[in-house]
């Protein structure tokens, strides 16, 4: 048969190829573009409130649009009037959804692009703040970054005094590799934070900062960081105390390019260029829990179980009591005595690094509590590092009671063993940034979720599912034997003098997401009569079920009577069998069970039960 | 021990032992019988099962006779709730009176006695070795089939309560069998 090339042919093969490529081939752009929605769906959704867009460049061509319905950029071109400075900004060729900014090499320093500042926007009306960029391999630049700028001026409660402040995101980069680096810096408090990821060149990065009023004196500022190709976020963030009401002078937000030596050439490129502004809404934290109030009752680890509390360097006194409410933990101090005590729910001192996923409580800070004391609640996470000498850290969230006030923070403290000077002497870093006033009798919900980049650990604290802080410690490369101490700690001091009363706190809904092995499910107990024709006995025909979410598995279960304070095994049985007779039992007695599963790393907590 | 007098007082008060030993007045046999507990919980354990047996008996007036009698009931069965296995064993060691309503070769009878109950069990609960009264009732034929041969058919009903450990236990029950034995 001969075949025949036709128009109509070639109009169909031309057709069948453009609807291929449409669906099958969607640009970058689009990519990172939803990648960019969902990020900011997902990463901050119920953040804002009606927002609106203050500026708005969309290179693609859409133009940015002000509040007041006015365009800042004519749809479709680059608008120059945005940016001042000294570099070049133009088209990137094989870039056209990108502008590309250049500085010339005759320059140093800093050059900045600097968005134009409608002064009428305060601090406080500034939602976000964020920009798409990508630092080219063929910049000759050794040592050149850009990043997004906020900085301004603040007035110190009750002074007449202004401070400089600045927060700055950035991506740069050696020549060879690159590096995403947040730091925030308050001259007034003479603090400088920062935090510091690897990063990659020609690879786009959505850099932005967030910001979010607390109260009348809080601003908190998220540093977030999208990666678009490995889908990262780098949320370190930042609360700078300051009275929002009399800030007269608005921000001053750049986008920056800075490079270190002369005749380099540093490019880097730059889109979606957003900043977004609302009314001033308030951002109280939101209660998740109100189990106070409803007098919800037990104090439940898992599913059916009770707490099972682990005491680690108690105090001269301590107690820990039931209540209707749930548990009650109070710390007695002895007149004239110091010391920290500490409660764990459970040590996870055997399960690696990268096994723990989640830790989260809800916690209640009663206002019964004695003022005095200067109280530690929280997850704690405990690591070795081994650079440049061994060295312990933690890090974890903080609730500390000062007088009537109560705050929540993070803590991250080093313990480093220093070769110099020539005596080894322990050093300790001890940070408490990201303060958040929260309240007394009021429940919340405390979260540390633990991922990984690369190597490296990433830490994300929430409370009540609100980004508190990230810690990455870059100082830790090697977390090697690093082992989670806690859970849970329980600390109260008084540094000056010595305390007295209770400190009171109530805990619920604890849940570890980490190869602990989980109770079995639907464990549940019966008294039996069994009986040969001239003897007879009562049997516990304690049963249970396999849990389906244990994802590493078990190896055994093991079944403890519990009589008084006391602990006692009865029997440890294989991860197949699922009922466990407790032999020659009193008619007439209460007991009480518990059961756990161990697998390869530990043992569980457990599930208990009484039978009558 | 009272009832065993009284039974022994109405025994001699109806047949007076001026007859004694007239005729073939001893007779021994072997017996095997199938035995049912009384108490459920005894069927339910062990269930159902074969006794074995001598009897001796020995006419002393009329159709007066005494006898002796010894059993052996073994059993295996399954604790109540966990099915463990548990063993009995039990040996009746009885003696009584009975009366032969003829004398011609079918012979009817009914007899009373009393028993020693020796009884070992062993389960996984525990073990139990005691012995305890009990009582007995049987009616039976002997049949004289030849000079000196006789087959018995007899149905027993036994009681024994005892309560060694924990729970009550009613080790009788009706026992039917056949036996087999020799008159002299």
């Amino acid at each position: 048969m001969k075949s025949r090339v036709t128009p109509m042919g070639i109009w169909y093969l031309f057709l069948s190829l453009s609807i291929a490529s449409a669906i099958v081939a969607p640009t970058l752009r689009a990519e990172k573009e939803e990648t960019a929605k969902n990020f900011l769906k997902e990463g901050r959704s119920g953040f804002f409130a009606n927002p609106e867009e203050l500026l708005y460049d969309d290179f693609d061509g859409r133009g940015g649009k002000q509040g007041n319905g006015t365009y800042l950029a004519e749809k479709g071109k680059l608008s120059s009037d945005m940016w001042h400075g000294y570099g070049k900004i133009v088209k990137e060729p094989g870039h056209q959804n990108a502008v590309k900014l250049t500085i010339s090499g005759d320059q140093e320093d800093f050059n900045e692009l600097t968005l134009v500042n409608p002064q009428v926007i305060s601090l406080t009306e500034f939602r976000t703040f964020s920009a798409d960029v990508k630092l080219p391999s063929v910049s000759s630049s050794k040592g050149y970054w850009i990043g997004l700028i906020y900085e301004g001026e603040i007035k110190v409660l009750g002074q007449e005094a202004w401070f400089p402040w600045w927060l700055n995101i950035t991506l740069g980069s050696d020549g060879q590799s690159a590096s995403i680096n947040c730091i925030w810096n308050y001259q007034h408090t003479k603090t400088s934070e920062s935090f510091y990821v690897p990063a990659r060149l020609d690879t786009w990065y959505n850099l932005r900062i967030d910001i979010k009023q607390l109260d009348s004196k809080y601003i908190k500022m998220n540093f977030l960081l999208d990666d678009q190709i490995i889908h990262s976020i780098l949320s370190p963030e930042a609360a700078v105390l300051t009275n929002s009401v009399n800030l007269p002078l608005g921000p001053r937000r750049s986008i920056r390019i800075c490079k270190e030596k002369k005749n380099d050439r540093a490019i880097a490129l730059v889109d979606n260029v957003k900043a977004v502004y609302s009314q001033k809404m308030p951002a109280k934290l939101g209660i998740l829990y109100d189990n106070f109030e409803t007098g919800s009752l037990n104090l439940e680890l898992w599913d059916q179980g009770s707490m099972d509390f682990v005491t680690v360097a108690p105090p001269e006194e301590y107690k820990i009591e039931s209540d209707r409410h749930g548990y009650v933990m109070k710390a007695v101090h002895k007149k004239g005595s110091l010391g920290t005590w500490q409660v764990d729910f459970k040590p996870l001192d055997r399960v690696p690094w990268g096994e723990i996923q989640r830790v989260s409580f809800d916690l209640l800070l009663s206002s019964k509590s004695n003022s005095d004391f200067f109280p530690r609640l929280g997850l704690d996470i405990h690591g070795i590092s081994q650079y440049p000498d061994p060295a312990s850290w933690y890090t974890g969230i903080e609730v500390r009671g000062e007088g009537s006030k109560v705050y929540v923070g993070g803590v991250i403290v080093d313990n480093q063993s220093m070769p110099v000077p020539t005596s080894a002497t322990n050093l300790t870093y001890y940070r408490f940034p990201m303060l958040r006033r929260i309240d007394f009798d009021k429940w919340y919900n405390f979260r540390m979720d633990i991922g990984s980049n690369g190597d490296k650990l990433r830490l994300d604290f929430f409370v009540n599912d609100i980004l508190l802080f990230s810690e990455s410690p870059q100082d830790h490369d090697n977390p090697g034997p690093s082992s989670v101490g806690s859970a849970f700690a329980f600390q109260s001091q008084k540094l000056d003098r010595a305390p007295s009363g209770d400190m009171i706190v109530f805990i619920d809904n604890v849940h570890i997401s980490a190869p602990i092995p989980l109770p079995p499910l639907n464990f549940t107990g019966q008294k039996a009569f069994n009986r040969s024709l001239l003897r007879s006995e009562y049997i516990n025909v304690l049963k249970w079920e396999a849990n389906p979410n244990n994802q590493t598995a078990v190896n055994k279960y093991s079944i403890y009577q519990i009589e008084g304070d006391k602990k006692n095994l009865i029997v440890e049985l294989g991860s197949t069998i699922f009922e466990y007779w407790h032999k020659n039992v009193r008619k007439e007695t209460q007991y009480t069970y518990c059961i756990t599963a161990t697998n390869k790393y530990m043992e569980g907590l457990p599930t208990y039960i009484k039978i009558e | 021990m009272k009832k065993t007098a009284f039974i022994l007082w109405v025994a001699l008060l109806l047949f007076p032992p001026g007859n004694f030993l007239q005729g073939k007045v001893v007779s021994l046999e072997v017996k095997g019988a199938y035995f049912q507990p009384t108490e459920k919980v005894f069927k339910e354990i062990y269930g159902n099962g074969q006794t074995y047996g001598l009897e001796l008996g020995i006419r002393i007036w009329g159709g007066l006779a005494v006898w002796a009698s010894g059993d052996y009931f073994t059993a295996t069965g399954k604790l109540t709730f966990t099915g463990e296995v548990t063993k009995i064993r039990i040996i009746p060691v009885c003696g009584g009176g009975k009366y032969y309503f003829l004398s011609g070769r079918i012979s009817p009878y009914v007899g009373l006695g009393v028993g020693y109950f020796a009884y070992k069990e062993e389960s996984p609960i525990g073990k139990v070795e005691k012995g305890n009264l009990g009582y007995f009732g049987k009616a039976g034929i002997s049949f004289n089939i030849s000079s000196g041969i006789i087959i018995d058919i007899q149905a027993d009903y036994s009681h024994c309560q005892v309560k060694p450990a924990e729970v009550k236990a009613n080790l009788g029950g009706l026992q039917a069998g056949i036996g087999l034995g020799v008159v002299f």
